[in-house]
């Protein structure tokens, strides 16, 4: 029951961090706390996100991006964990002059998780957790040139991006834990030269673990900062300055319920202070569910 | 209690009230191209970039932006918004195709309240082939 709490742990903040401000699926892939557990896990997360474009302090447009992944995790080894996501997004962009609209599949993640500290006390409770994830995500989801105004809400970036990430989990007793993690995503060119700034992610939330009836309910509360450098064109093209570059600063809460195998969680994620393209786009609310069935190795 | 339901009768009533209390309708609206500039060449094959602003003295009602020939007024672009708004921001693009020098108009015109009061801007550009 031990190792079933602590996965649930695990997966609250196992979210696909979507975005290049509000494009490109999983550039900042978030794979939470994948601890010593015996499980493999298979599941499904499907998330909404929104945002407002202005254009000389007036909104223009309102971007809505509805994304569905499929996620994976296979326990290779006691201390290494191989994880997939495979994203399908649907994205809405209005403006006063109607609609467009941009679905398909976005970039495919794979990431291999490297449990490097798991420090135990005499009750088996473990105190300290720290692992090290490194992953490349493809570009094979639908993507399209720089020039094409809808950009940003395609579901890929058309770039191969390689994933650093970490992961801290202090345990104070069965209860109570404080969980942390920091990403950093390192973007290729796609094939016109182009490419997304770099982005950094920190998240760091206290978590709560509570008997209900015959499942646990674990609640976490924190926040989630977001890094990303300015977009980059090479050739004799140029971008506008400091396109895409902001950053986000979002207080977030997650819930989750688990029992029999499987675990349901959900999460409300807003924004508190930001800046991105220097105030032309501004983030909303985001939230998401997951469904996910944990496989006795 | 009497007393109890006259009070929420007069909220309800307030409400009510407040709920179709009409927004303030526009009587001018000042349209701002920041592009194209008046007498821009597009050369074949190029966009041009239609982008403003819209303000009004109180909400207006829809606008429309249309990129015409100058001469013979025939329509080579238009798209029209019925968002109710006390400002707009309009940002469109459209590839000049046309083969021979053609003088095109880019106009925006508003239309105010419900009255059918309308304003409207426009700027001049040169097509080429």
């Amino acid at each position: 029951m031990r190792y079933l709490l602590f996965v649930c742990t695990l997966f609250m903040v196992l979210h696909s961090r979507a975005c290049d401000v509000c494009g490109g699926v999983s550039s900042n892939a978030s794979i939470g706390l994948f601890a010593n557990t015996r499980f493999h896990i298979i599941g499904f997360q499907s998330g909404f996100r929104s945002f407002d474009t202005y254009l000389h302090e007036i909104k223009h447009s309102r971007e809505q991006m509805f994304s569905t992944d499929f996620r994976f995790r296979i326990q290779l080894h006691r201390r290494i964990q191989l994880l997939g996501i495979a994203p399908y997004q649907i994205a809405i962009q209005q403006t006063d002059f109607g609609s467009n609209k941009v679905h398909g599949l976005g970039d495919i993640s794979l990431m291999s998780n490297f449990i490097v500290l798991n420090k135990r006390d005499t009750n088996g409770l473990s105190r300290h957790f720290l692992s090290l994830a490194v992953g490349l995500k493809s570009a094979s989801g639908k993507n399209t040139i720089d020039t094409d105004p809808l950009k940003n809400i395609y579901p890929g970036t058309g770039s191969w991006d390689l994933l650093l990430l970490t992961n801290y989990t202090h345990q104070f007793d069965s209860k109570w834990g404080w969980q942390n993690e920091a990403s950093v995503s390192l973007k290729g060119k796609d094939r016109f030269d182009y490419s997304f700034g770099n982005s950094y992610q920190l998240t760091s939330q206290a978590v709560v673990n509570l008997p209900l009836s015959r499942y646990r309910l674990i609640s976490a509360i924190g926040f989630n900062g977001e890094y990303h450098e300015a977009s980059k064109l090479e050739g004799a093209r140029t971008l506008i300055p400091n396109l895409n570059k902001g950053f986000v600063c979002s207080a977030r809460g997650a819930i989750n319920l688990m029992g029999n195998s499987w675990l349901l969680s959900a999460y409300l994620q807003q924004p508190i202070v930001q800046n991105f393209n220097e105030g032309l786009t501004k983030q909303r609310l985001s939230c998401g569910i997951s469904i996910n069935y944990l496989i006795n190795k | 209690m009497k007393n109890y339901i006259l009070v929420f009768l007069s909220l309800l009533v307030i409400s009510l009230f407040s709920a179709c209390h009409k927004a303030h309708e526009a009587s001018t609206a000042e349209i701002t191209f920041i592009e194209p500039s008046i007498n821009d060449t597009i050369a074949f094959g190029t966009e041009l970039h239609v982008e403003g602003t819209i303000g009004g003295d109180g909400e207006m009602h829809s606008y429309t932006l249309n990129i015409a020939n100058a001469d013979n007024d025939s329509i080579y672009f238009s798209k029209s918004s019925s968002a109710h708004a006390e400002s707009y921001a309009f940002h469109e693009h459209w590839v000049n195709n046309l083969t021979d020098t053609t003088f095109v108009k880019v106009t925006i015109e508003v239309e105010l309240n419900h009255e059918g009061a309308k304003t409207s801007k426009t700027v001049n550009v040169v097509c080429l082939p």
